[in-house]
């Protein structure tokens, strides 16, 4: 007997699908994640993320980095790589469907629990200069992006998520930025392959531009950091340009991390207030389905801020984080089981052009203002 | 500076082509290229800890080692020996214990062990050398000479022919030996200084015995040399078996009856085929117990049944309730108590493999098998395979395969030795690749390439000892810029109320030569160059986040100043006194005696961290020193203990006291340590030692009150008699008479107004009094003559190397002389206390530490400290915190004054740190710290290098993490 939800309402908790229903759907993401990462409290050796540690000894190092590091391999996209292919070549019974979607509790969750993460004193021994240049190149970037999308005629959820994870320079923005933008599985993932090929032949190419300019260790480390950004990847460009240049990138790291809430955040208002204005406007479908500011996102905010008053140790931070990988790693194993490869595909790859359009122009400005500042002794870093 | 550059630049250059020269004789004991790449981690050679049957822990490692190779025209060479497997344990293996031990990746069981001791005999050597003294590849190495009284005494090593030694010992066959100390049971309190100075013609460590017969400073001549050789090695591939054990019944195993009859001595054990109608083999077997002496070979066989061609040996052992059907062990103990409850059982040993020290490897004939034991108890510490021919590596021939090991799934090479790209006299890559097909980084680091393909992979301890000739230029000129290791941030602030004693945070930034901290070569009057050199430590640093703030607590920050060795007087020797060269002129020493107390050994470390309490620490006076029993061991059941004297700064005396009673050779003994200790002027007399603490009878060690010196450099001066010349501004120094064959000067100190100010006779200065030379105090009070007025404090000392010349008398005169009293405030800075500390051999100054007395606080409003001021007003060196967030440091700096100059330290928390502990400068106290750290800072400067974080358990390194226990 079907029984309207209002009489079966007992709490908020009610809106939950009961037990029974969501449990297959939560095993399928419990057993992914178990075998895809290497999480806390979980002593199973047979993971993913070990196999891939197998492969890069096997391999031997690119630039004294760790191949599947280079290719991101992590706790989002390891068990995101094994929900795709399980779902896509044995596909996903129905009864999974209710378990799958606490992904979209899972999400927000997670983005709150990464609050700690984002502390603004860890990047001010760079200094206010670069920190600025930093926020001023972020900026930009998520601009010039968003604006290229529009002129490239694509969902403004598709562009919106490549201008967020693009800007901050941390394509698993593009799993934070998805409740908040209300993008589709298939433009997140889109959004992410583009992102993370162009940063792997950036990667690649950057320190031939590095020598053929003749820069210094310090501005090279700058430059992968902040035209790059994915850790592996700027890690891979900036050591292979030199070993200087490579612990300068860890230091100059600590700048991108406390500035990314700012990037995801702006993109994030940019499109919440114009999907505001432009209410009636069909084609704009970001934010949309949000009715007011998203609970999620005041919550995150708050903590934001309250983090960086120290309230949150480092030794929590770092249990936190452990949370945050199983968070994150349940999630991505549901987002990889419900999307099929055509609904990725059916994207195109508007998201590669604009990624390595986007990604250019940076790369092109942060030059400029490097070679600037070396050129009038500007104490940039 | 200059000179501080150039000696620095000599000492790499020397270090360098000493130990990576390539060398046409036996690559056994010696060490690698000094910048040979070090690579801590590879999966394939493991480093884990198991524990034995009785739950005691045992450290295994795996490594390989390349050294003495070298690189021509397109072809790498190793020669016979040099490419070589090490498995070690940090402790010791032996039967009986079911012992872990790796066998080429593989967790097996050391069950049999065939002993014996070598004795070398008539061994000639030369200071610096490294002589071969056996076949196997031994060496005797002579490190290190210096003197007391003039006479010499001698510091060497045994190499095994991995490299490993466990220790330097001193002897010598000019001083009363230990046999000969006295009866000072009676002394307590300070006492003056002692005239003996003991040092031992013979060390006895356990199973090894070393004999000095005749030496001087440059060459020695040895008696005899003996230490434990292990000729043969029997082990157990697999897990044993474990079935409880019926008495006059049988157990199957496999397809055989295992029969125990009970008798008297043991159970008489029958292994039947499966019918019970064959005997494959019968013996009386006593169960195993934990009695050390049961593995003699005149023992041993009592305790086991091997049956021919069946790969079983069969031994009894009481299990406990848990152990039943398993070897897991779920905690660790310390001591091999045998188990009182428990079930009777057969613990069947397979898969076993025996080898034999110097033959060739069962799997494979080009690797040759060597077996070290450890040379206090004699029982295997190492199995070593290296390659029995040279080979070459070339663009034909790129690769040369480790031993095969054995194999659950196949037998394989172990490792691949791989050199891919070698142009001219270069290789610009070569890496290992091991069992698991894993492979290092390339090995080359840079495109420059490298001369040779030496490397060190692994964390074998024996990294430790070949590196010694080059460990200190490896990590104070790193080629990859100053390595800061991350904090680990902990959820409360390791805080310590005072750190005298202890040492800095292992994980503290080394900061190595900086302008500012002096180090140079300096020349005594009797022609000795010594390094004088000075440094800054910071220790026990937090980061109080409660507060915003950090704390330097009460002695956590010392300057160090210190030579190569102790600092004399009446050889107008120097050492660096904030910046300044100062020469010392006089000293005051005590001895520092103690009697009945106990040493508690120092077991329990409470909070984990990296400051561990030392509540069982015996003071020796007060800010002395301390005495620590740090290690306790059980030679076949007679307990010996390590009592270690502790220095101020937090270092180990250079000679820890290895005792234990009743012990003889003469007896039957296998092992033979002193029952009493003394060397130099330091002896300890314990009236029990056991094997948790040792009762002391009498100990004693100098300590030292106070020191002169001056930054003048003092003067000589040639008197006749009535002649005399000025001493400083206010004084003149007379000679009254000299009696050149009594060797006495009278002399008299006058005002320049001409009041007398005293009158004294120096001396006498003959064979007699010059056989305490330089090092008694009253000997050289004697041939002093010191006058304090004030400010104006002056000292003339007759020049006791050539006092009467032409009818003269020679005197070196010191004016403007300074005193550093101990548990003072140091005049120039009464910010700091004077703890002069002490040669434990010979009273004479070893370091000058300046150090806080009350908690030094940097937070947001203080980010600046300023260490000790120098004569010209400027503090030596500032602390300077750049960037600190309430929680962690994220840049901070050192800055010094030098020649009117200001340089900055790199960033000592280029990682984040919650503390700022440091070492700079380069001198034998930071030396001490360095080495106790080494292998972790030499894994941290290959993290540092890649830019990774500390070893993950990832790949096949968390497999095999799970895999066993």
């Amino acid at each position: 007997m079907n029984i309207p939800y209002e009489e079966r309402r007992r709490s908020f908790l009610s809106c939950f699908y009961s037990m029974q229903e969501s449990l297959p759907g939560l095993l399928a993401m419990f057993f992914i994640a178990l075998f895809s990462n290497n999480l806390a409290g979980s002593p199973n050796p047979l993971t993913l993320e070990n196999l891939f540690g197998w492969l890069d000894g096997v391999i031997g190092p690119v630039n004294h980095q760790p191949l599947f590091q280079i290719l991101n391999s992590n706790f989002v996209w390891n068990p995101f790589l094994v929900g795709l292919i399980i779902g896509n070549v044995f596909g996903v019974p129905d009864s999974w469907k209710r378990g799958l979607s606490y992904i979209h509790k899972l999400m927000p969750l997670g983005i709150i629990m990464l609050a700690p993460h984002f502390i603004f004193s860890h990047a001010e021994k760079a200094g206010m200069p670069l920190i600025l240049l930093a926020f001023a190149v972020m900026l930009l970037t998520s601009v010039v992006t968003m604006l290229l999308g529009r002129l490239l005629r694509m969902d403004d959820r598709f562009y919106s998520t490549v201008a967020g994870a693009l800007s901050t320079g941390d394509p698993h923005v593009v799993a934070i930025l998805m409740p908040m933008l209300k993008s589709k599985g298939g433009q997140v993932i889109n959004a992410l392959g583009s992102i993370l090929l162009f940063g792997l032949v950036a990667s690649f190419l950057l320190p031939l531009l590095g020598h053929a300019l003749g820069m210094e260790d310090k501005a090279f480390a700058v430059l992968s950091v902040f035209g790059i950004g994915n850790t592996g990847q700027m890690f891979n460009a900036a050591f292979g340009y030199s070993y200087e240049a490579g612990h300068w990138a860890h230091y100059f790291e600590s700048v991108r991390h406390a500035l990314m809430p700012a990037g995801f955040l702006f993109v994030f208002f940019v499109m919440f207030i114009r999907a505001r204005i432009y209410r009636d406007d069909e084609n704009v479908m970001a934010t949309r389905a949000h009715k007011s500011l998203p609970l999620f996102i005041i919550v995150f905010i708050i903590a934001y801020v309250v983090v960086q008053f120290h309230v949150v140790k480092e030794p929590a931070h770092l249990a936190i984080f452990e949370l945050v990988k199983w968070d994150f790693s349940l999630a991505a194993a549901a987002l990889g089981l419900s999307l099929p490869l055509r609904e990725i595909a059916q994207w195109g790859l508007r998201g590669v052009v604009l990624a390595f359009t986007s990604g250019i122009i940076r790369i092109a400005v942060l030059v400029l203002c490097l070679l600037a500042a070396a050129h009038f002794n500007f104490p940039l870093f | 500076m200059n000179k501080l550059l150039v000696s620095g630049a000599a000492a790499v250059l020397l270090c360098l082509l000493c130990s990576g020269a390539p060398a046409a004789e036996s690559p056994h004991g010696l060490a690698p290229a000094g910048d040979m790449p070090f690579i801590p981690d590879l999966g394939g050679l493991r480093h884990k800890a198991f524990k034995n049957q009785y739950g005691q822990q045992r450290e295994l490692s795996e490594a390989v080692l390349v050294r003495q190779s070298s690189v021509k025209d397109g072809k790498a060479a190793v020669p016979a020996g040099g490419l070589c497997y090490i498995s070690e344990t940090e402790e010791d293996a032996a039967p009986f214990r079911r012992d872990p031990f790796l066998v080429l990746g593989e967790h097996a069981y050391l069950v049999d062990l065939k002993q014996t001791v070598r004795t070398v005999r008539d061994v000639n050597l030369k200071k610096g050398e490294k002589v071969l003294v056996d076949d196997a590849g031994y060496r005797l190495w002579f490190d290190y000479a210096t003197d007391h009284y003039d006479l010499p005494y001698i510091q060497m090593a045994l190499i095994a022919p991995s490299g490993h030694w466990p220790m330097e010992f001193s002897v010598s066959s000019k001083f009363p030996a230990i046999k000969d100390l006295p009866d000072r049971s009676h002394m307590e309190g300070d006492v003056e200084q002692l005239d003996e100075f003991f040092l031992d013609p013979v060390f006895d460590y356990g199973a090894s015995r070393f004999e000095v017969k005749d030496h001087d400073f440059t060459k020695a001549h040895f008696a005899a040399l003996s230490y434990p050789v292990i000729e043969e090695a029997t082990f157990s591939l697999s897990r044993p078996v474990v079935l409880d054990l019926r008495q006059e019944e049988y157990r199957l195993y496999g397809t055989k009856r295992i029969y125990a009859f009970r008798e008297s001595s043991g159970f008489r054990v029958r292994v039947t085929d499966f019918s019970g109608s064959t005997v494959l083999a019968e013996k009386l077997v006593r169960p195993v117990s934990s009695q050390g002496y049961k593995d003699e070979d005149k023992e041993k066989d009592a305790y086991s049944l091997t049956v021919p061609g069946e790969d079983m040996r069969i031994e009894i052992a009481v299990q406990p309730e848990y152990l039943r059907h398993s070897d897991f062990m779920p905690w660790s103990t310390a001591v091999p108590h045998d188990w009182q409850d428990g079930v009777l059982s057969f613990v069947i040993y397979r898969d076993l493999v025996t080898v034999k020290n110097g033959e060739a490897w069962p799997l494979d004939a080009r690797y040759k098998v060597g077996l070290e034991a450890n040379l206090l108890t004699g029982k295997l510490q190492r199995l070593t395979l290296e390659n029995a021919e040279a080979f070459t590596l070339d663009a034909e021939n790129d690769s040369f395969d480790g031993p095969v090991k054995y194999s659950d799934i196949w037998n394989r090479p172990a490792f691949r030795l791989v050199a891919d790209d070698i142009e001219g006299d270069k290789v610009k890559s070569y890496y290992l690749r091991d069992a698991f097909f894993q492979r290092t980084d390339n090995l080359a680091f840079t495109d420059k390439g490298r001369k040779d393909i030496d490397c060190f992979i692994g964390r074998a301890p024996t990294f430790i000892s070949i590196l010694e000739d080059s460990f200190l230029t490896r990590l104070a000129m790193p080629e990859f810029g100053t390595e800061v290791q991350g904090s680990h941030f902990t959820s409360f602030p390791s805080v310590m109320p005072n750190m005298a004693f202890h040492s800095p945070d292992p994980t503290a930034p080394f900061g190595g030569l900086m302008r500012g901290f002096g180090r140079e070569q300096v020349t005594n009057r009797r022609g000795e160059r010594l390094t004088s050199s000075e440094g800054l430590v910071i220790r026990g640093s937090y980061v109080d986040w409660k507060n915003n703030r950090i704390v330097i607590p009460p002695s956590g920050l010392f300057y160090t100043s210190r030579n190569a060795r102790n600092v004399r007087a009446l050889n107008g020797e120097t050492f660096y006194m904030l910046g300044r060269r100062a020469y010392i002129a006089t000293f005051e020493s005590t001895t520092f005696t103690r009697r009945n107390f106990d040493i508690d050994f120092w077991r329990v470390q409470p909070d984990a961290s990296q400051h561990p309490i030392y509540w069982q620490d015996q003071p020796l006076g007060v800010n002395n020193k301390v005495l620590r029993l740090t290690e306790s061991h059980l030679l076949d059941d007679r307990p010996m203990a390590q009592i270690n004297v502790v220095k101020y700064s937090g270092n180990n005396f250079g000679a820890p006291f290895e005792l234990a009673q009743g012990l003889s050779r003469e007896q039957g003994d296998r092992y033979y340590l002193h029952d009493r200790f003394a060397e130099g002027a330091t002896w300890i007399e314990p009236e029990f030692v056991g094997e948790t603490y040792v009762r002391v009878k009498s100990f004693g060690t100098p300590a030292i009150q106070n020191v002169q010196y001056t930054y003048e450099k003092p003067v000589r001066v040639l008197l006749a008699p009535g002649e005399e010349k000025a001493v400083g501004k206010n004084h003149a120094l007379k000679l009254v008479a000299f009696d050149e064959a009594a060797g006495t000067s009278t002399v008299e100190l006058r005002r320049n107004d001409g009041s007398l100010v005293e009158t004294r006779t120096l001396g006498p200065l003959t064979a007699e009094t010059r056989a305490f030379l330089p090092q008694h105090q009253r000997v050289v009070n004697s041939l002093q003559f010191q006058f304090d007025e004030g400010k104006n404090k002056v000292l003339a000392e007759m020049d006791v190397k050539t006092p009467f010349e032409k009818g003269k008398a020679a005197f070196y005169t010191y004016v403007d002389l300074r005193k550093l009293e101990s548990d003072t405030p140091y005049e120039g800075d009464p910010r700091f206390m004077v703890r002069p500390d002490v040669c434990g051999h010979c009273y004479q100054l070893n370091e000058v530490l300046l150090d806080n007395p009350e908690p030094i606080i940097l937070d947001k409003e203080h980010p600046r400290f300023d260490g000790p001021l120098m004569a010209d007003g400027k503090p030596q060196f500032s602390i300077v915190i750049d960037s600190f967030d309430g929680e962690m440091i994220h840049a901070w700096h050192i800055e010094t004054n030098y020649r009117k100059r200001v340089f900055k330290s790199a960033n000592l928390a280029f990682q984040p740190r919650n503390n700022i502990d440091v070492l700079m400068g380069v001198n034998g106290t930071i030396e001490g710290f360095l080495r106790a750290s080494l292998m972790e800072r030499s894994a941290w400067q290959e993290y540092w290098r890649t830019g990774t974080h500390p070893h993950p358990e990832r790949g096949l390194d968390a497999w095999l993490a799970h895999k066993f226990q």
